[in-house]
Order: structure tokens, then sequence, then C-alpha cells
């Protein structure tokens, strides 16, 4: 069920009057791919539109972030300079619901009941996530509800001419002040949508106590022979949050994404590695993702985005 | 001064190029202070490495060793030499600005000739629009 | 017999008589189009070999990860590959088998120039193929002007996110502890910056030559699409320039930039070339 309906001309006057207040992204056409960027007042996704090269996680905990720097005070202890949290508050749109749902996963690693990551959860707190629900699945795709609403603010059906407007959330409706938006009943959706293209239930609620038995098995051996183990499934994934903290030469503390697929992730001083080939550290980002996370959280950490695929 | 601000990074060979520097000093030949030399012990120690890294924190680099056939080590400056070419060749592709990196072969006992190419480089260098560090200065 | 009976009667002879633990090919892929590096251990699984449009990554990077004797199934660059790997004593020409055939993917590599087995223990088929290439892309990039250039490759340099693919892919990439891991010195910092984006490709890019063989994989595996071929290009055309000679083809012939001449150019030096 949807709430508005507006033409997309109003849509995107009411988004440029809301760049007056808010910093706009929106997912930037480079040569063929899409990857997010300021939104330029102009440009909506093209037909072609399937998804970004890399998911908006890097807009809520970026690649590189230093949580804060120190010097030498002669004599004394050293001085600690926290950054400047940002304080821009921000609009996101185009993001589709996988990643949307995504946010939502990494809020259970950032912001729960023992400790809240002040850098995450405040750039969490200031961004408004506006979903545009994808038209047709994509090649790699295997999301299970194409129309989830975790994460999003409002969402967006894109219907030709005209969006139709989902209210999502408190954030949400606190934006949708402007007469734009205007509806008297609820409004269906007016297409069938696809369902998901290879019909598979991966949400298997008996798959962390499968994947435990299967803990020992060769087919893991078997599974990475082909993996180079570059990382690039953990850079592109939504829902990938390990992290290192380095110092770096100039008194900064920073916080850099790591990978778990990389051999150093585990190296420990002594030079032992507890996951010295690829198949441990393949079978530790399965198990992690589909297991530990599932027993820890109640939910699986992949949202079925297709980037890894 | 404007000068002072540019730094041009010089990767001396220690038995000949680095000697050449040191002769220079003895006899008081002048050269600009903007020069900062590091010493290796051969110009074949070069790695490409050095020379881009160089690059985001100095204005200029500049590369000296043996003359070929005097290398102390026999060889190391022949090896260097296809490395050499192919790294000004690359560096001029990506559109960087020509001068900016330089080498020459400069033997112990040209302390006046070192003196020369040093004022050399580094008036190219300051010549040059300014250098952004591989985008890290703007 | 088609190729594809060929590549598939022999691995089964090779595994049946224990000549070889494993053999190294492509299978179907789960992706239409795309096909996916295969160890086949019996002639079961040998079945599974196929050899088609979408076989084109570089399977010589898979070498070290065996140590007993493997078969693999080698295109051109394949071998190419595995011929430096020799010369740079990562692999022992006794425990391979060299299945050389055709490259069935020309469409993904415009360039190609060998796109047959420059060395094999049996070839699959028997045609020779012969591309000419003339390095038309990198020349017409250097004929743009210089800020051109630098701000072409700057864009490019700036849509990396430093993941490495690149790197793990190349077969020529084999070192323990890359340069960007080292942290003594520190020479790269871990952010996506332009100049850290910078520094990480020409390095490799010069850290690689004369032992890149042009095969792609690096262009393929980045998921950002980098425009890497151009770096790589433009050093291999230098190479044939300069020292007249490419790398890859022969297991005598010392590689480039190992060796040297006596009347090796010298274009790079102040005031141009000296006799020496």
């Amino acid at each position: 069920m949807f709430d508005y309906q507006v033409s997309k001309r109003e849509f995107q006057n009411w988004l440029i009057k809301m760049q007056e207040e808010y910093e706009v992204w929106a997912p930037v056409k480079v040569g063929k791919n899409y990857t997010w960027g300021s939104w330029d007042g102009g440009s909506f996704p093209d037909e072609d539109y399937q998804n970004t090269l890399k998911p908006p996680k890097d807009l809520f905990f970026p690649q590189y972030e230093v949580l804060l720097k120190y010097k030498k005070v002669k004599g004394k202890r050293p001085l600690i300079i926290e950054p400047d949290l940002p304080q821009e508050k921000r609009i996101i749109w185009g993001v589709r619901p996988c990643d949307a749902r995504s946010l939502t996963i990494l809020d259970r690693v950032f912001i729960n009941k023992d400790y809240e990551d002040p850098y995450y959860s405040h750039l969490r707190k200031n961004t408004v996530v506006i979903s545009l629900v994808c038209q047709k699945p994509g090649l790699g795709c295997f999301c299970k509800d194409p129309l989830t609403i975790e994460g999003s603010d409002l969402m967006l059906l894109d219907c030709g001419d005209t969006y139709l407007v989902k209210l999502v959330s408190v954030k949400g409706k606190g934006l949708i002040k402007n007469p734009v938006f205007t509806a008297d009943k609820p409004i269906n959706i007016p297409m069938e949508l696809p369902a998901n293209p290879f019909n598979l239930e991966i949400a298997d609620k008996d798959l962390a106590e499968k994947l435990e038995v299967i803990y020992r098995s060769p087919l893991w051996r078997e599974l990475q022979e082909k993996c180079v183990n570059c990382g690039v499934c953990t850079f592109l994934c939504p829902t990938c949050h390990c992290f290192d903290l380095t110092d770096d030469q100039k008194g900064k503390k920073v916080r850099s994404w790591d990978s778990c697929m990389f051999a150093s992730f585990t190296k420990q001083a002594s030079g032992h590695n507890p996951r010295p080939t690829g198949a441990e550290r393949l079978r530790q980002r399965v198990m992690h993702k589909f297991r530990y996370f599932f027993e820890n959280h109640g939910i699986f950490a992949c949202v079925g985005c297709g980037r890894c695929v | 001064m404007k000068n002072m601000q540019k730094k041009v990074v010089a990767f001396l060979c220690n038995w000949c190029s680095y000697a050449g520097a040191d002769l220079a000093g003895v006899s008081r030949f002048q050269y600009p202070p903007h020069i900062r030399i590091i010493r290796i012990p051969c110009s074949g120690r070069v790695d490409p490495l050095f020379i881009f890294n160089a690059l985001k924190y100095a204005d200029g680099v500049l590369v000296a060793g043996c003359h070929p056939g005097d290398c102390h080590y026999t060889s190391g400056n022949l090896v260097a030499r296809r490395k050499f070419a192919l790294i000004k060749s690359l560096l001029d592709f990506i559109g960087l600005e020509e001068g900016r990196v330089q080498f020459d072969w400069i033997s112990a006992a040209e302390g006046n000739k070192f003196a020369e190419v040093a004022t050399k480089v580094a008036g190219e260098i300051d010549n040059l629009p300014q250098w952004d560090g591989w985008g890290e200065r703007k | 017999m088609t190729v594809l009976e060929n590549i598939k009667a022999k691995a089964k002879e090779l595994l049946e008589a224990k000549e070889v633990e494993v053999v190294i090919g492509f299978a179907q892929g789960t992706l239409p189009g795309k096909c996916t590096p295969y160890f086949a251990r019996t002639t079961e699984e040998v079945e599974r070999f196929v050899w088609q449009d979408g076989c084109n990554l570089n399977l010589a990077n898979y070498l070290s990860k065996f140590s007993g004797k493997v078969g693999i199934i080698a295109k051109g660059c394949d071998t190419r590959s595995i011929i430096n790997l020799i010369k740079e004593n990562q692999v022992n020409r006794e425990r391979i088998y060299i299945i050389g055939a055709n490259c069935p993917s020309m469409g993904s590599c415009h360039n190609c120039r060998h796109p047959q087995g420059v060395i094999a223990d049996f070839y699959a088929e028997q045609v020779q193929l012969n591309n000419q290439d003339d390095f038309s892309d990198v020349e017409a990039f250097e004929e743009l002007l210089s800020e051109e250039r630098k701000n072409y490759f700057y864009q490019e340099m700036s849509k990396c996110i430093r993941c490495y693919a690149c790197r793990n892919v190349c077969p020529a990439c084999y070192c323990k502890e890359c340069f960007v891991e080292e942290n003594l010195p520190c020479w790269l910092g871990k952010t996506t910056d332009l100049a850290d984006n910078i520094i990480f490709h020409l390095t490799r890019t010069m850290h690689v030559a004369g032992r890149c063989i042009d095969c792609g994989a690096c262009v393929r595996a980045c998921p950002m699409e980098v425009n890497l071929s151009l770096l790589n290009r433009k050093l291999l055309k230098d190479i044939q320039e300069l020292f007249n000679t490419e790398p890859g083809l022969s297991l005598e012939a010392e590689p480039v930039l190992n060796e040297y001449k006596e009347d090796d150019p010298q274009p790079f030096l102040i005031g141009g070339e000296e006799s020496v």
C-alpha cells in the first residue's frame, strides 16, 4: 500500500527545495555504472539502473575514518583531539530496498545495548533514506522480499511519469510537510512486480544448524580452490563491517576497512595464523554471515543484493 | 621565499654521485638548498616506488648514479637503465610535466657537474606549475 | 574430434595414468556467458569441462596453489604466464603438464597477439592464429595533450577502491608480502585517497613490467572498471620499441628487466641521449 502519488517533476522540485537544507546523494552514472555521488538536481536513474557498484555503507561507515587525533605534549600526557562529527543533514535516495535493509543489519553491530558507535550513529541519525523499488531483478539478485521496508524512511515506486510514495518512518513523515504530497486514500501497486528469479529460499531457519554440522567438511577446500582471496566480496557487500584500527603517521587513530579474506587478517604477532589457507577464510565468511550472526542477532547478515555473485 | 617551499628529492648512489655531491660541497660549488639528498648504495636500488612516493611529498625527483661501466657493483646501473627508461616513459604518458623527474650519471670526480645538474634541475622544477602531490594538495 | 573432446580425452588419460593429481580448466559458470575455474580430479569430473566464450581467466595463477603434479588447460596467455613463472623459479617445469589450445574467448581481448599456446606438452588443436597488435589504443592516448592525459588518469584512479583484486588475480603478482602490506616502512596509507591509489597502480605497473603479458585478468577482476590495461599496454609497447622483445615467449630468453645490453637506449637522461 502506498500513501501518495506525485509526478516526477513535483518530486524533483521538492528534492531541489530539500537541497537547501540537506545534502542530497543519489546514484550517479559514471561510464556504464552507477556510484554514489552528489545529486545534480536533475538526473534520475535510467531504465537500465539496477544497482550501484558499491553499496551505500560507505556513506555511514567510511572506508577510512579518523577516529581521533593526538599530539605529543612535552612533559605531559598526549593531547587527544576528537574530530568534529559532520553536522550536515543528508538525504540519500535511489537506494534499493536490499541496501536499505542492510543498514538495519549494520545497526545491530554498531548500535546495540552494550555500545553505541558515535561516528556511525551520528551519520545514521542525520540521514534520511529514500529507497526505490526494483522494476526487475538483477542477474545475481537473490533477496527474499523486493518490497521490504526495513531501513527505509520513504519508499518510492517508479510508475513511468509518477512516483508512488510510501511513508515508512517518523523521520520520513517529518519530511513530507510539502503540499505536493496529498492523497485521500491508500494506493495499490498498479503493476505486477517480478518475483525472485532464482526462486531460492536462502533464509532457511535451519541453515545455522546445518552449517555447524559441515564445519569440518572437505567442501570448504573444494569451494575455495578457485578463490583468490582478493576481498572484493567484502568490499562490495552491504553488510560486511570488519575493520582495522591503526595509527597513522601523523598522530591519527584511524579505522579502515579490513577483510577476512586477506591472509593477514588473523595473522598474529608470533607469526601464527589460525586461518592459514583460503579454505578457513571462506568458511569463516560464510559462517559469520549465516551462523554466528544468526546466533547472536537472529537474522542473517546477508540481504541478497547479489554483488558478490 | 617561494623557492624555499619547494623540495626536490635526490636519490644519489653512494659510490659515485653522492661522493660527487660531497666533492661539490668541499669545493664550495654552490647549489640550491632545496635539494634533499637520500643516499642509496647503488642506482640499481631505486625501486619505482621510491620515485612515485617521493612525488607525494616533494615537487621533483633527481636520480643519479655511476656512469654505465663504472658501477661499483658492476652492473647495478646497467639494470637500472632499463627501469629508468620505462619509469620516465610511464610518467610522461600519464601527463606528468616534463622535467619533474630527472635522471643523470654523475661520477665521484664531477663535483662541478653535480652542482650544475642540481642547479639546473632545481631551477626547472621551480619554474614548473605548482605540483599537486598526486592530488594531495591543491 | 572437437577441441573440447581432445582436451577431455587427454585430461582423462592423464588422471587415469596418475600422471597428474588434478587438471585445471573451466566449467560452466552460474551466470550466463561466464565460465568458472574448475579443478577436475576424476574422469567423471573431467566431463564438466567446457571450452567456449567466457573462458578468459588466467589459470596460471592457480599453479602455485597445488604442490603435486598438475595438468592445466592453457590458452595463449596462460602459457606465456607459465613460461614467466618457470623462468622466475616459481613453478617447476617437470610438475606441470600443459594441454595447449587456442583461446575460445577472443571477443574479450581485442589486441591479443598470441591466442594459441606458446608452449605445451600436448596441443588439442592445430590451428595457429596470429593477430597483429598495433597498440593503436595506446598511441591514440599518447596523441592527447598532457593535461588531458593527466585528467583522464586522475579520474580513473579516483574510481579505485583498493580492493587488490587486480593484484590477486595476476599470475605475476606472487610476492608473499606485497609492498602495500609493508609496515616498516609504511609506503602506502590505507586510504582510498587519489595519491595512494596513483602510487599503488603506478608501482604495481612497474613491478610487473616486463612480466605482464596483457592477459586482461586485472581488468576483468576490477569491480569499478578502472582502465588498467592502458598502463600495462603502454609498458608493453615501450618494451617492444626500446628493447625489441616481448615477454613470455621463450623459456631461454632472460626476463627483459633482468638483463642489460651495452647499448641500451637512454632517452631518460638530462640533455637527452648520451653515448655511454
